[in-house]
């Protein structure tokens, strides 16, 4: 399924909001906590981290994984944290509209 | 620990790496290859073959693995830059945040260097604002660089308004020229319109206008041929018509005849100079004129394209030969000059400019010379923190920058201030500016005035702060932070040295100048200009033509004034004349003796006046012999002259001058009286030999340029002049109530006039030295002070060896006077340079006067003695003990 725009950085963001992660963490979590809905092209994701740090969103750096191999860390910042809030609460009352209309059962109220 | 734990960010913090293009391409190719990898693994622990494990993670990159990494590379250096850019933002506001706060710790010397820097960015910008105002702005006219004035230049190298004739000559003759135009000075009485008012104004040909490429704010400009028309002054409109728009195409009352409103020229059209209030067109008559000697229109042209100045001087000389061979009588020796119209500012208001422009750089020099050696104090101050900063890891480039943000920090706030100090400073500086000129009275603080004070604040913040942040950083090491407090200082000591000295040298020049300039004043002031100015109330009556078009009249109304002014309580003699010296400085005429023919050279004229009996006395010109001008000297009494002595030297020399006759002013004169000289052109110039001629004596119609309309009144010592005017004002309005009164003035006003420009530029030169005085007296203060405190540990020891304070006193007293010494000789040569640039402005006072020179040295010491005080007495103070406790 498309994502509306604008969605993947609040979700991404929502899965950093739980520790630095490198990038296949951020899209298993995302596969993970969708049930296998959400799957999302590796190099759109790292398109969107790069240009979330660009925005200061996230910061990043190079660190090893469990695995012993080198990853690219992202970390979500003051100024992603308080974009998170405010997109991923606009965000819920818009699939709510969405639900209300997508629902409704009769012509006229 | 592994690097997970590292907070993101310190690597960036550290400038451990600065990732450029190469880097950003790497970093995004491992991190995709990275995410691969781990997809692959992930792929083979939950079952999947190696091979296909492989292919699916290929899948899952959504797009080719190439098209992907590009993709990838290109927003990673796109990131890269963007928070690069940012970084350096936060880095400058890092700096700037840091220097405020670091200055609110020294608030004293936060403020003292803000207002050093004011002081000198505010006096260039004022200074700048008016020179540039008067000589380098463009004037106000379409393509200016081609618009020439064009004068006659009899010999004798003096410049003179040609004669209708030889302009009408000139523009048929002349092909360097893409138009011609000419004009007269004039003046109406506007009636009317409530009070009567004297106006100001300017007959020009109908293609004047158009020569300077002006055109009307709204209505048209003149038309060949056509008369009894009015254009008026964007002011004159706002004044007295209310700008009011109807007034176009009505009809307004000047010297009582009717002239229709055709125009109105926009706010900035002044011409020929600030004071015009309305033009009329030229009378076919007056540019008919055959009077080839008669001189008296001005002259503007437009160069064609690509002719050059020096073209049309050359042609217009070979035309001025072909008029001289023409009419051999009048133009004898009668050459023309083009000068452009651009330089048409005097040399002396143009060398007054630009000294004033020097004496505000030489401010600005010492004001950065004096910040640099207290920052320099500052950074030496500071030395250990930086020291720690940079064993902590700064950049020295980091901390040259930091200490360049102080400066700057320092110089725009001091900027911010100076042009607050040049906007309340200029319109004192009005009086520089040459009323002759077609510009506005007061020079505006504008863009390009701005962008200059920013420059000079740039420019100033980067002097200041380079100098000291190179020196600052470029000696520290670890070292320096185990030595003791008094390591290592003498190199800094030196450049300070150097920086006092050239302060010294700067206010030695400023002293000397400023001195120059005062002494000329002064001579000026002492020069004698022939009449005593005190207690003379001065005014003009405008006496239009008609209804005062016959001798007769006119005198009738004199005599009517002057005897009631004369009658007035506290009046002691009144007269009227033809223009007051210095006010009116021309008005010369050509002298023939009799039986010699007339010949028209600069050097045979004098300077006509007509007078009322009276003015002799009314301005204590001294009668030497023979008589005043009297009631008796009527249109039908033989043809007199009062001469002045040395037209008397001159024209008669060893001879009795009384009864001596000569032809001036169109008829025969004899001379029946011998008064002393008058300074007409002012106290600076030397002047023509002058005429007077009885007001009686001059046929109607006949030289009506020099209708005596001036009125001169001396009152007695015991009250004010001006006490009189409301009375006189009486007086004139029951003779004559249509006649307005204008330029009522005390004498002494007209003459202070002649000086007031220079009496501006000595005081604000004169600040600026009393300034530099007070800078570089701190300048030496803060060396010596300094080196007082490096050596308290070396005097303590000479004084518990047994030295006198004395010989303590003299080491630092022997500094002082060295360093002041070193500057003095140089600024003397400087000063002895900017003298001689400006020798035309010092009325005969050398260059190499003495006694200013004197005097400065003189000021020089006091002002070393001055800034050693407290330096010495800290010194002679030092305890003998201190040796033996500290370090």
């Amino acid at each position: 399924m498309a994502l509306l725009k604008g969605t993947l950085d609040v979700l991404v963001l929502k899965a950093l909001s739980w520790g630095p992660m490198h990038g296949f963490e951020i899209a298993r979590w995302l596969e993970e906590r969708s049930s296998g809905h959400l799957v999302i092209g590796d190099a759109a994701l790292l398109q969107a981290l790069h240009r979330m740090e660009e925005r200061q969103l996230v910061a990043a750096d190079w660190g090893i994984t469990k695995n012993e191999r080198r990853a690219r860390y992202y970390q979500m910042t003051a100024t992603g944290r308080a974009h998170l809030r405010t997109e991923s609460r606009a965000l819920a009352d818009h699939v709510k509209a969405l639900t209300s209309v997508l629902s409704a059962r009769t012509a006229t109220r | 620990m592994t690097m997970r734990d590292i907070r993101v960010g310190v690597r960036r913090l550290f400038r451990l790496a600065v990732p450029r293009p190469d880097t950003a391409h790497r970093d995004a190719d491992s991190e995709l290859e990275a995410l691969i990898t781990e997809r692959v693994e992930h792929l083979i622990a939950r079952g999947a073959s190696p091979d296909e494990a492989r292919i699916r993670a290929l899948e899952r990159v959504g797009a080719p693995i190439s098209d992907a990494r590009a993709q990838l590379r290109h927003s990673a250096v796109r990131r890269e830059k963007r928070i690069q850019a940012v970084e350096r933002l936060d880095e400058l506001l890092q700096d700037v945040r840091f220097t405020v706060r670091t200055l609110r710790r020294s608030p004293g010397f936060a403020l003292t260097a803000i207002l050093v820097t004011a002081l000198g960015i505010g006096a260039n910008t004022a200074a700048f604002s008016v020179a540039d105002f008067v000589l380098l702005r463009p004037l106000p006219f379409a393509d200016p660089g081609r618009l020439v004035k064009i004068w006659e230049s009899p010999p004798g190298g003096y410049r003179l308004e040609p004669s209708a004739p030889n302009y009408r000559d000139w523009k048929a003759m002349a092909t360097s020229f893409e138009a011609m135009g000419a004009y007269h000075p004039t003046a109406f009485n506007l009636t009317g319109r409530g009070e009567p008012q004297r106006l100001a104004g300017i007959a020009v040909t109908a293609d004047l206008l158009p020569v300077l490429g002006v055109h009307a704010a709204f209505g048209r400009v003149f038309t060949d041929g056509e008369e009894g028309s009015v254009i008026l002054s964007h002011a004159l409109w706002q004044k007295s018509f209310g700008a009011d728009r109807g007034v176009l195409g009505g009809t307004i009352i000047l010297d009582g005849l009717p002239h229709v409103v055709i125009g109105v020229m926009p706010p900035d059209f002044r011409f020929p100079n600030r004071d015009i209030a309305l033009w009329t067109p030229m009378s076919a008559t007056d540019l008919a004129s055959t009077q080839r000697g008669d001189n008296w229109f001005e002259v503007i042209g437009r160069l064609k394209r690509g002719i050059t100045l020096k073209q049309a001087q050359s042609e217009m000389r070979l035309i001025a030969r072909q008029l001289e061979r023409a009419y051999p009588e009048d133009n004898a020796n009668v050459g023309a000059s083009v000068f452009a119209l651009q330089s048409e500012t005097n040399g002396q208001s143009r060398l007054l400019l630009l000294a004033l422009c020097g004496a505000a750089l030489c401010v600005l020099l010492l004001a950065c010379a004096n910040l640099a050696g207290l920052l320099i104090a500052r950074s030496l101050a500071r030395r250990r923190e930086f020291d720690v900063r940079v064993a902590l890891g700064a950049g020295r480039a980091r901390l040259v920058r930091q200490l360049v943000t102080e400066s700057l920090v320092i110089s725009v706030c001091g900027g911010a201030l100076g042009i607050v100090i040049a906007v309340v400073a200029v319109p004192l500086l009005a009086s520089l500016v040459p009323a002759t000129l077609p510009i506005a009275a007061v020079p505006s603080v504008d863009t390009r005035v701005l962008l200059f004070a920013a420059l000079t604040t740039a420019l100033t913040g980067l002097c200041i702060g380079v100098f000291p942040a190179v020196r600052a950083t470029g000696q520290t090491n670890l070292s320096a932070l185990r030595e003791g407090s008094r390591a290592g200082g003498g190199q800094r000591a030196r450049l300070r040295s150097a920086l006092v000295v050239c302060e010294v040298a700067l206010t030695v020049v400023l002293l000397v100048s400023g001195g120059l300039l005062m002494r000329a004043l002064n001579r000026l002031h002492e020069v004698d200009p022939g009449f005593r100015p005190e207690n003379v109330l001065t005014m003009r009556t405008a006496l239009p033509i008609p209804p005062y078009d016959t001798t007769e009249r006119r005198v009738q109304f004199y005599s009517r004034v002057l005897a009631s002014v004369r009658a007035l309580p506290g009046v002691e003699s009144a007269a009227y004349v033809t223009g007051l010296p210095m006010a009116m400085t021309g008005g010369i005429w050509p002298v023939a003796l009799a039986g010699q023919p007339r010949v028209r050279t600069g050097a045979n004229s004098a300077a006509l006046r007509f007078a009322t009996p009276g003015y002799f006395s009314a301005l204590r010109i001294p009668v030497r012999r023979g008589r005043d001008i009297e009631e008796t000297d009527g249109a039908d009494a033989p043809f007199v002259a009062v001469v002045s002595e040395s037209f008397a030297r001159k024209y008669f020399p060893g001879d009795d001058p009384l009864g001596k006759r000569f032809q001036f002013a169109q008829g025969e004169r004899t001379v029946v009286g011998v008064v002393g000289d008058v300074r007409t052109r002012g106290l600076e110039q030397g002047a023509e030999p002058q005429v007077y001629l009885p007001s009686r004596q001059v046929a109607d119609g006949a030289i009506i340029g020099y209708v005596p309309k001036d009125l001169v009144i001396r009152t007695a010592a015991t009250i004010s002049p001006t006490a009189i005017v409301p009375a006189v004002r009486r007086i004139v309005l029951e003779v004559d109530p249509l006649q307005p009164i204008s330029s009522v003035r005390s004498m002494e006003e007209v003459v202070s006039e002649r000086t007031a420009s220079r009496v501006m530029q000595v005081r604000v030169i004169g600040a600026f030295a009393v300034l530099a005085f007070f800078l570089a007296a701190v300048g030496i203060h803060g060396l010596l002070a300094y080196t007082v405190s490096q050596r308290a540990h070396e005097f303590s020891v000479r004084m518990a060896l047994g030295a006198q304070p004395g010989a303590i006193v003299g080491l630092v007293m022997r500094q002082g006077l060295g360093l002041a010494a070193l500057g003095v000789l140089p600024g003397l040569g400087l000063a002895y340079g900017a003298g001689r640039a400006m020798s035309g402005l010092l009325a005969g006072i050398s260059p190499g006067d003495a006694t200013t020179f004197t005097a400065a040295c003189g000021l020089c010491v006091i002002m070393t003695l001055a800034g050693s005080l407290l330096p010495v007495w800290r010194a002679v103070s030092v305890e003998p003990a201190l040796a033996f406790r500290s370090e």
